[in-house]
Order: structure tokens, then sequence, then C-alpha cells
């Protein structure tokens, strides 16, 4: 069995790969001009330990210095034969994939809300028992805070949205739910430009800066996971 | 600073995993994850805060148990 990282271009690897599950040699399986980036997989089951995601990642991330890549999903194994006759039918699509995420990484972005940390936020209510407990009132301002009626629930989701729609100007491609949950935070995805990678962080900083209702908090660079999900899957 | 305030390497994790287990390429039928003996598979995590210099120190050192404290900032 094999146990399989990704697609990359070309028909083998050029890059400077460390090992893979199992100790074992990352070696290019070509397919007609692309290649599946695989390692012996004996026994087949990968435990999904935290260090073997690791593991997966780090080899995404040396292809990714030399090639093009499509990440697999964590735990992909099959047989030489069974992975050939899977992909060969589908180069076209998978050519079209990598020439999309070519030179170019993945950002995670988190717009996260900076609720205020004091007691301001604290009020009694009319007819509050004055010795009601001041956690009950604490808890009660938070949830009145998060509601998505609470006029500082809609300005910070006002400035996430504004936040990511200039941080989408500076990517080459975005995936966020631009009209779902109304409560922070709001999680999205970039296709940044591996050269334009510090200028998108910065940008992020900048802009997070400029709110002080909000914090803007960066992960990555990561195989573009989040771009290659139109991919057909199919027997 | 966020109330909300996460670590930064358990944010890096919980990103990673989101992206390995949840995303990526499936060729249908063949993707097998072994959970069993797992020691924190936490699918869909949904924790906060990290940093681009964190994701590539912790890829670095991904050979050893991930630690628990805080990261380095960017």
């Amino acid at each position: 069995m094999l146990y399989i990282y990704g697609i990359i271009d070309g028909s083998e690897i050029r890059a400077t790969v460390p090992l893979g599950h199992h100790r074992s040699c990352v070696t290019a399986l070509p397919v007609g001009g692309l290649a599946a980036a695989v390692s012996d997989a004996t026994p087949p089951d990968i435990a999904a330990s935290v260090e073997n995601v690791w593991r997966h990642d780090r080899v995404l991330d040396a292809l990714m210095a030399r090639h093009a890549v499509l990440p697999m999903r964590f735990g992909s194994v099959s047989t030489r034969d069974r992975l050939a006759a899977v992909l060969a039918p589908r180069r076209p699509e998978l050519r079209r994939a990598l020439e999309r995420v070519s030179g170019k990484v993945e950002i995670a972005v988190r717009v996260l809300s900076c609720l205020p940390a004091t007691s301001t936020a604290v009020r009694a209510r009319p007819g509050d028992d004055d010795n009601r407990p001041p956690g009950t009132a604490y808890l009660r301002s938070r949830m009145a805070d998060r509601s998505p009626i609470a006029p500082a629930c809609a300005r910070r989701r006002a400035a996430a949205v504004s936040i990511l729609a200039r941080l989408e100007a500076l990517s080459a491609a975005a995936l966020w739910d631009r009209a779902g949950a109304w409560t922070l935070p709001v999680e999205a995805s970039f296709l940044v430009a591996r050269e334009g990678l510090r200028e998108f962080v910065d940008a992020a900083a900048a802009l997070a800066s400029r709110d002080r209702a909000v914090a803007v908090n960066c992960t990555g660079p990561w195989a573009p996971y989040s771009f290659v999900a139109d991919i057909a899957s199919g027997p | 600073m966020p109330l909300e305030s996460p670590d930064r390497q358990e944010l890096a994790i919980s990103d990673l995993l989101d992206r390995a287990l949840n995303k990526g390429v499936v060729i249908w039928g063949e993707a097998t994850i072994s959970l069993a003996g797992v020691d924190l598979v936490y699918v869909g995590l949904k924790v906060l805060v990290g940093s681009v210099d964190t994701v590539q120190h912790m890829r670095a050192t991904a050979q050893e148990p991930v630690p628990t404290g805080a990261g380095e900032p960017v």
C-alpha cells in the first residue's frame, strides 16, 4: 500500500523532502506528466495523531518549495495500480487545479472579537435584585453584547467583513461565509501568492490595528487544502 | 487584547487539523484514517489565534511531541 501526500506537477520530485510515515522515503508515482507523492504504507493504518498530521504537512510544505501541489486529505492510502487508475482519467482536471495553485499558499485568517475586558459592560437592569451575584450581571451583559441585534455585535461584524474584503483584494482566491454567522470569530481561507505573503500578513496586522473592537490572526502558510475541494471525488 | 485569548500553537494545530482532516483532495473510497490509539484528534476543533511564524517553527520541530506553551509571536 502507498500513502499519498499530494499530487504534484512534473513526473519526478525535484524538492528535498523529509521522510514520510513509517520513516519511508517519499517518491513520485508518475501519471502522465504529473505525479502522486507517495511513500510506503505498511501497515496502512496511519494513526491520526498530531505528530503524524504534522509529518503529512511537512512533506507537503517541502514539496511546495519546488512544485505546485494538490494536498491529499490526511490518511489517503491506495495500491499503486488503483491510484494510477484513479488519477489517469482526471489528468486534465488535476492539471487545471495545479495551475490554479501554482506559486501560491493558503493562509487561514480569523477575525476575533475584542470584548470589553472590564466591568464597564456590567450594568444592572431595571428590577434587578441588588443582591444578585456580580457574575450573573456580567454573563448577562456578555450575552446581550453577543446578540446578533446588538449594535456592538453588528459593528464588529461589519469591521470583520471590511477587513476580509480588503484582504481578498490581496489574494488570488478567498473562501469565507459572507452571509453566515453574525457572531465572531469569522474564519476565512485565502490563496496568496508566495511572494506576496509578507505583504498580506502585514496588511492583516495593519487592518486589525485600525479597529480596537476586533483582532485578526493568521496561520500558515499551508498547502492549499481549502482550494482543491472542487476536484471531483468518485470511485 | 481578545478575551478569547487562545494559544498560538493551539490555533496552528487547529488550523492544520481542520485542513488536513477535513479538506484536501479525496479519492473516493481510498482514504482511511486510523482512530485507534488517537492521542489528539479533535476533528472540527475550533480554537483561536496563531501566527505564520509559529506554524513554521512548529513544522520544523514537529518530529517531537508538540509543546503546549505559547508560540513565538510574528
